[in-house]
């Protein structure tokens, strides 16, 4: 009897701390999938770490936010004014006074050069975005002077990047072994945003509080807690239960199946992330436009769209996706026709042949799609063998070209058609890094690398317009949609603005909750 | 055999152990075709880039000097640095290896008073209905898929009833308890913060139940066949007969020395319940190793994986030692044998 | 090996054979853990031969529907009938845990049984190999085997096969000593008999019902190894129907289609079951201590 009424007691004391316990009203609960791996930001290139990364820095240049929707377009956020040199190689940025690293030291030139310097000398992923050869000086305490070996007009777009936050140049104090503080700053944050890092409890939770020095408004939210929650459907329970605010990287069955439960919202915005497949224009068979343009009549895409998509995607036509300025909106939607594909199969002597479809499950709508893909090309005679590996192998497949079809999604680094025409199609780029469809072409060459040194931006439209009307002609890519990006949260949520060149990256400081 | 003797022989092949577990680890983990580097730098980076991450993750250099080196790191207790986090290794190992055993144990302990008694029961009433039972139950256990119950465990618990909470080791808003061993309970125990504990053991109970349900078939069974051999054994029938009650000769005389043989069982439960782990961390977002390994080797991050193979055998081995030493110390009669 | 064979079949013919076949009658659990493994056999052996349905065929218009009449189990997420790959998928399923086991069991006596006949520094060499492939944590090892032979269901099968061979190891040796010791292989041994012969005349016959135990036990766990290594992508492939990938990509569903789940999730439990009730039934009855009884 004793015994009984100790665990009565327990059991009370337990369901007292009750399990729906909704997050306090000063505190954002967000759910997401997988642990930050480092939030350095001269190393990461995953917005994952970005969560955390990028609101904790400032970077020179940021997004604009219009009547609430974000844009591709960026203006000053460290930077107070800048001019371009006639020949487009000198840079010259004048910075606002007032902003603060978290330490409360000032954000100056010297700062700027020195988180270039750290980035380019790291030589990490984000470096990547950044002209080798790159050089910064600071000229006065507020002006920074970047020199590029050759004009390259997307610059000012790439300092959007969370590669290009400015990180306090204190961080050397923690610097071992000559990483330039690398290990420091994979789980600590030392920039001039306006949340910093304040606790990282590995593989469980994430606690970001206010900067006390920094240089805007004070955030109305006195915490941000990240919770790592593997599971999508576990995700999905806690943002139900109130344990969450946010709840990540909900499959669309989730989302769609959130609609009408109370308290919960779903916002879908158009992204820039796109999927599609790529053909080995390198060899056989689809070294022939007409092979490649008869697997792009077979293939169902609306089916794919509303089957398996649940309708969260658009169809894409060319390389450059809606939302992008240089889209054009004149080129035709690609015609489902499988009795035609049938009939050019067949004229190829492709009829009854087997190819091979690459790919992994990185993206669980992957696996879905060569299925798809499998049954519509078995419709129009042609076998195909699906070899999936483990997404390191994966890649290596690709950039070898090691297949006939392969499947891929793309979403932008920074905000110019760049990120799509010169990197899929410029023939320097074949493998991995961009072309990967092995596509060559040296009309198309010469059109994406004048637009990408050309300043006038109506002036590089229309190169790049011309060079999609080719690329398109010639089949080189299955454009297959662009997704809908859904974020679900509680509806007492105010203040989120999505971006689509910041998906999973928040603007803590313009967000606050209601009771 | 002594003791002495014994250890140092078994330290010795500790030795042997951690060498030949981190070559074959270290041979199958760089037989994976990929590049970590190439997925470090992100597949936009230029083919000089990578070439340079390589060149300073010493990735360029032959195979056999990479594992000179990490030999050479190892012996002087140096687990290497992560490519994936870039952090030493056994930071990351001391962050995430806390959790896991925290909830292995729990597991353990809980499959042990469940699966004793049900064992106990099966030997004493053999072949009886409650026999059948015990064995259909053992059998359901072993049977069940852990990360389809752990699913399930999560849907009716949690998202219908919501009696236990659904994922990590505490409630947002509840600190950690100052970090002795790592593991919640014991240290907020410790350092008398209660509520702390309490919230601690509520999230452990349904990862814990997931996990240690597969177990209690395991013990049962070997409770039940080391029971039979002591009920069938001259004593037990001596001390029936001179009077003493069945339920006193059962659980006085002939549960401990049933015990003892099922010890070394644990030794092998630990190695199970860690593969199990894995799965019922991803379901209730246990923040243990078993994510991080998995992550590792996708991310081909070759000195997490091996950093966490060599710890974890060294407390496989190390656990069997243990459990061989104290079993040894218990009966004198087995000699050290293989 | 033949000689083991013919040995083992002739426990049919055998008057034992009758008497322990009134002990399985009288054993509720083994009798219900044979028939569970008859319906297995019938549904999953018999029943895809009869079925008109496609396994792989996908309409991804009927995606995701309930369980119906046309779907006795419902469809999943591309709109492949979940009924007839839970049919389909147990071929797999089984076949590679009848395999894994077969393979696994066979090497790991031969090698057990040869490492107790020789003894000496033989025999601890193996022992040691054994202790250390048993002290990597045998996640790791699958994971990366399956990783380094490419992700496919033969591969993970050879992983697991690797993985389980040092259990039987140890298993044939620890029985052979017994059988060493007794006092027909010494005669043996003086009449100048073999090794090979030993192996085969003698010890084989004699350990292998604790093996044939093991092996049927072994054989619920092995559906559940590979059904693991399928939930983390590196079994079967697609569009292969395997019980395990089912669960796994069904458990994405499991707050809404409940169905795509749980019925691949209870075919798995079922056979598993089947197998353990029945091993664990037979280890009982050929248990020597049959006096226990009260």
């Amino acid at each position: 009897m004793k015994h009984l009424t100790l665990t009565t007691c327990i059991t009370a004391a337990m369901l007292a701390t009750s399990a729906y316990a909704a997050t306090p009203a000063d505190t954002l609960v967000i759910g997401k999938a997988a642990d930050p791996q480092t939030i350095d930001p001269g190393v990461t290139i995953d917005n994952n770490d970005f969560t955390i990364a990028y609101p904790a820095y400032q970077r020179l240049v940021a997004y604009d936010v219009k009547d609430g929707k974000g844009q591709t377009t960026v203006s000053g956020q460290l930077a107070e004014s800048w001019t371009v040199s006639p020949d487009g190689k000198v840079w010259e940025f004048k910075l606002k006074p007032g902003n603060v690293f978290s330490d409360g030291s000032p954000v100056d030139a010297e700062a700027v050069r020195f988180s270039f310097e750290r980035l380019m000398t790291l030589a990490q992923g984000p470096s990547e975005a950044f002209p080798a050869g790159l050089a910064v000086e600071a000229v006065d305490p507020m002006t920074v002077r970047f020199t590029l070996p050759d004009p390259f007009t997307p610059f000012l777009y790439t300092l959007a990047n969370g590669g290009a936050a400015i990180v306090n140049p204190k961080v050397m104090e923690h610097e071992k072994d000559g990483d330039l503080g690398r290990g420091w700053l994979s789980a600590n944050t030392a920039g001039s945003g306006a949340y910093m890092l304040a606790n990282w409890e590995k593989g469980q939770s994430i606690k970001l509080v206010p900067n006390p020095h920094y240089g805007g408004e004070a955030p109305a939210l006195a915490s941000v807690e990240v919770r790592i929650v593997p599971d999508a459907s576990a995700r999905r329970l806690a943002l139900e239960a109130g344990d969450l605010d946010i709840a990540e990287s909900l499959p669309v069955d989730q989302t769609a199946a959130l609609e009408g439960v109370n308290g919960v919202e779903v916002q879908t915005n158009p992204s820039l992330l796109v999927t599609y497949l790529y053909m080995n224009n390198a060899k056989s068979p689809f070294d022939s436009v007409e092979a490649r343009k008869a697997l792009i009549a077979a293939v169902d895409k609306d089916a794919i769209i509303e089957g398996i998509m649940m309708g969260q995607a658009k169809p894409l036509n060319g390389p450059i996706p809606e939302g992008m300025w240089g889209y054009d909106a004149s080129i035709p939607a690609s015609e489902y026709d499988p009795a035609a594909a049938k009939a050019a199969f067949a004229d190829l002597g492709l009829s009854g042949k087997t190819v091979t479809f690459a790919l992994s499950e990185q993206d669980a709508a992957w696996p879905m799609i060569a299925l798809a893909v499998q049954a519509n090309l078995a419709a129009a005679g042609v076998n195909v063998k699906l070899e999936s590996s483990a997404n390191a192998s994966y890649r290596d497949r690709l950039g070898a070209g090691d297949f006939d079809i392969a499947i891929g999604n793309w979403s932008p680094d920074f905000a110019d058609p760049y990120m799509f025409m010169n990197y899929w199609f410029d023939s320097t780029k074949k493998g991995l890094s961009g072309n990967r469809s092995f596509y060559s072409n040296p009309k198309v060459d010469e059109l994406v690398r004048t637009a990408a040194t050309t300043t006038e931006q109506p002036e590089r439209e229309a190169l790049y317009q011309e060079a999609q009307k080719i690329v398109v002609d010639e089949a080189a890519y299955n454009y297959l949609f662009q997704r809908s990006s859904q974020l679900a949260m509680r509806d007492n949520v105010k203040g989120y603005v999505f971006n689509p060149m910041l998906e999973n990256i928040y603007d803590f400081a313009a967000m606050s909750k209601t009771q | 055999m002594n003791i002495l003797v014994v250890l140092r022989r078994r330290l010795m092949f500790l030795v042997l152990v951690i060498f030949g577990v981190s070559l074959i680890t270290f041979t199958i983990s760089h037989m994976i075709p990929g590049d970590p580097a190439r997925l470090l730098a992100g597949d936009r980076a230029s083919d000089e880039l990578v070439a340079q991450m390589r060149e300073n993750l010493g990735l360029d250099q032959p195979l056999y000097v990479q594992y000179g080196r990490y030999i050479a790191g190892l012996v002087q207790g140096d687990l290497g640095t992560s490519i994936r986090t870039g952090r030493p290794v056994l930071e990351d190992i001391v962050a995430y290896f806390p959790a896991t055993l925290e909830l292995v144990i729990v597991a353990l302990i809980f499959s042990i008073l469940v699966g004793v008694p049900l064992g106990v029961a099966s030997a004493v009433w053999r072949n009886g209905i409650i026999d059948q039972l015990a064995r259909t139950f053992a059998a359901i256990g072993i049977s069940t898929p852990a990360f389809w119950l752990g699913l399930l465990l999560l849907v009716a618990f949690y998202g219908r009833l919501g009696w236990f909470p659904g994922s990590g080791r505490l409630d947002a808003g509840i600190a950690p308890p100052p970090t002795i061993t790592g593991m919640y309970v014991f240290d907020s125990l410790v350092t008398g913060q209660f509520k702390t504990m309490i919230n601690a053991i509520w999230h452990l109970v349904l990862p814990a139940l997931c996990l240690g349900f597969v177990h209690v078939g395991v013990i049962a069974r070997q409770i039940r066949s080391a029971m039979l051999d002591q009920l069938s054994e001259d004593y037990v029938r001596t001390a029936r007969a001179s009077g003493l009650s069945k339920a006193r000769v059962i659980l006085i005389h002939a549960l401990p020395n049933a015990a003892i043989p099922s010890v070394t069982v644990l030794g092998l439960a630990f190695g199970d319940l860690l593969y199990g782990a894995v799965l019922t961390e991803t379901i209730f977002a246990w923040p243990g190793m078993g994510a991080y390994v998995v992550n590792s080797i996708q991310a081909l991050d070759f000195p997490a994986v091996m950093g966490f193979t060599v710890i974890v055998s060294m407390a496989y081995v190390l656990v069997n030692l243990a459990v061989d030493l104290a079993y040894i110390a218990l009966d004198p009669r087995i000699k050290e044998v293989g | 090996m033949m000689a083991a064979m013919s040995q083992y079949l002739t426990v049919f013919k055998n008057p034992a054979f009758g008497r322990t076949w009134a002990r399985v009658r009288q054993s509720p659990v083994t009798v219900t853990g044979l028939v569970m493994l008859v319906v297995v056999v019938i549904l999953v052996g018999l029943l895809p031969f009869f079925l008109g349905t496609d396994p792989n065929a996908i309409n991804l218009r009927a995606r995701l529907s309930t369980p119906s009449w046309q779907h006795p189990f419902g469809t999943d997420e591309v709109g492949r009938d979940i009924f007839s790959r839970v049919m389909h998928g147990g071929r797999i399923s089984i076949g590679v845990a009848l395999f894994v086991v077969a393979v696994s069991a066979t090497i790991g006596t031969l090698i057990g049984g040869l490492s107790g006949i020789f003894g000496g520094k033989v025999d601890t060499l193996i022992m040691r190999l054994m202790d250390i492939v048993l002290a990597v944590p045998s996640l790791v090892l699958t994971m990366a085997l399956a990783a380094a032979l490419g992700p496919s269901l033969w591969n993970a099968m050879v992983a697991i096969t690797l993985v389980r061979i040092p259990t039987y190891v140890r298993l044939a040796r620890g029985q052979t000593l017994v059988v060493r010791e007794a006092g027909y292989i010494m005669a043996s041994r003086v009449f100048g008999a073999r090794s090979g012969q030993l192996l085969g005349l003698h010890v084989v016959p004699n350990i292998m019902s604790p093996i044939l135990v093991q092996a049927t036990l072994d054989i619920g766990a092995v559906i559940l190894m590979v059904a693991g290594l399928s939930f983390i992508g590196l079994g079967a492939q697609p569009p292969a129907a395997e019980w395990g990938a089912m669960v796994s990509a069904g458990r994405g569903y499991i707050l809404n289609q409940w169905w795509y789940s749980a019925f691949p999730g209870v075919a798995i439990l079922f056979t598993s079951i089947a197998f353990n009730l029945l091993g664990d039934g037979i280890r009982d009855l050929t248990d020597p201590r049959q006096k226990g009884r009260s």
